[in-house]
């Protein structure tokens, strides 16, 4: 059982990584709460790749590991995740088969919103609705940049954003040696493309540097906290 | 009755993209949302320079282009009801991934962190981050493509028995899909 305490620190920790608009840790408890709370022990598989996609989630407790079958058929670790972080979401907005497996290292606890309850909540013009969608945009956006980024600098072009700048990765890094993103190099190799397909996909987050962000509060937020208005 | 709609609100309302949308929304948007024009020819986003805002194309036509080294491609154009320069949106910091021109004399209004947080559950709000969720998700599934194109045929190539001596090397493809390559 996650009680309410925990529940609560673990959406201000997320959304120190996954900052947006308005960001709301209290809706974020809500949508927590709309899920099924899962427990996975070590090696246990979450999900695999290629499989339809029906629930994304989100990592409460542990860590992640995820793997991505060569074309030879045999699974390349990617990335280890650690808690809190949220994974499987593509398929949510997209539709599309899961792009990778993900096993539990040691024990996991995840909490998993069905697609049911995720286009529910996400076509609600209130604030739990809101607190999803721009969960899900900030997340997608950063994948998309970070892989811009990533992209640009290997094709050798300057890098029109900012992902590059930061230096460590919350996520424990796999044995593939950490190559510099920022350096110019004459060709790519093919550990470079996986790195890309894992941030485009979602896998390889950089929430280094974040903590800084500060949204506007809105007025809807401070009226619901007690804060005086403006 | 129907109630009176500013002109940007007339066309606005008249879009797919806010075809659920209740009047009154599309003109609090419209009221919260700075507009700006372009002439043809008018730089409105360059490649690399900071990212605070997008903006939402009422009439006209802006395009797209993206570079690197020396190269640059056309990435795609914009019309009445398409979001330009979103990632500015969930991105601080961020800095503009494409230049943009109008090509047509444009009107566009201004979505900033600003109008995000002023109305955050106004319906026409709702629409423009629903739609932004499937064209961003497009636009990372695009790319993947790409790569997982570019890792298969080099995987195949590698495990060739005479593998080609003057293949293009993955750099040179990836910039042949994306533009550039110095």
């Amino acid at each position: 059982m996650i009680d309410a305490q925990q529940m609560s620190d673990w959406a201000a920790r997320l959304l120190i990584s996954n900052p947006f608009p308005g960001k709301s840790q209290r809706e974020l408890v809500e949508i927590i709460k709309s899920c099924r709370i899962q427990r996975y022990s070590d090696g246990q598989t979450i999900l695999n790749e290629g499989d339809p996609g029906e629930e994304m989630f989100f990592l409460m407790e542990g860590s992640v590991a995820v793997l991505k079958a060569d074309i030879n058929g045999a699974q390349r670790p990617l990335i280890v995740m650690e808690a809190p972080t949220m994974f499987g979401h593509m398929a949510m907005v997209d539709g599309s088969p899961r792009s990778a497996t993900c096993k539990a290292e040691g024990n996991v606890v995840v909490a998993a919103l069905t697609r049911h309850t995720y286009q529910e909540l996400l076509s609600r013009p209130h604030p739990v609705g809101t607190t999803l969608r721009r969960l899900m945009l900030s997340t997608l956006t950063r994948q998309l940049v970070d892989g811009n980024a990533r992209l640009f600098s290997l094709i050798g072009g300057e890098s029109p954003e900012p992902g590059e700048q930061k230096q460590v990765t919350r996520t424990r890094p796999t044995p593939t040696p950490k190559k510099k993103s920022s350096q110019v190099r004459q060709d790519v190799s093919r550990d470079d493309l996986l790195d890309m397909a894992g941030i485009l996909n979602g896998w390889k987050v950089d929430t280094v540097g974040l903590e800084d962000i500060e949204f506007v509060e809105t007025e809807d937020d401070r009226r619901r906290s007690g804060k005086p208005s403006d | 009755m129907r109630p009176f709609l500013s002109p940007d609100a007339e066309s606005l309302s008249k879009l797919f993209l806010f075809r659920r949308v209740k009047p009154k929304d599309i003109s609090e948007l419209c009221r919260i949302a700075r507009p700006v024009q372009f002439q043809a020819g008018d730089e409105v986003f360059v490649q690399g320079q900071p990212a605070d805002c997008a903006l939402l194309v009422v009439s006209g036509r802006l395009v797209a282009s993206v570079g690197a080294g020396i190269g640059r491609r056309d990435v795609g154009d914009s019309r009445a009801g398409e979001i330009v320069g979103e990632t500015a949106l969930f991105s601080k910091f961020g800095k503009r991934s494409a230049s943009v021109v109008a090509v047509e004399a444009s009107r566009c209004l201004i979505l900033d962190h600003e109008v995000l947080t002023t109305s955050p559950y106004n319906g026409a709000l709702v629409a423009i981050e629903t739609h932004l969720l499937g064209s961003i998700a497009r636009r990372i599934r695009s790319s993947g493509r790409v790569i997982q194109r570019v890792w298969k045929e080099s995987g195949v190539e590698e495990s060739a028995p005479n593998p080609k001596k003057n293949a293009p090397s993955l750099r040179e493809r990836l910039s042949g899909f994306f533009g550039g390559g110095s």
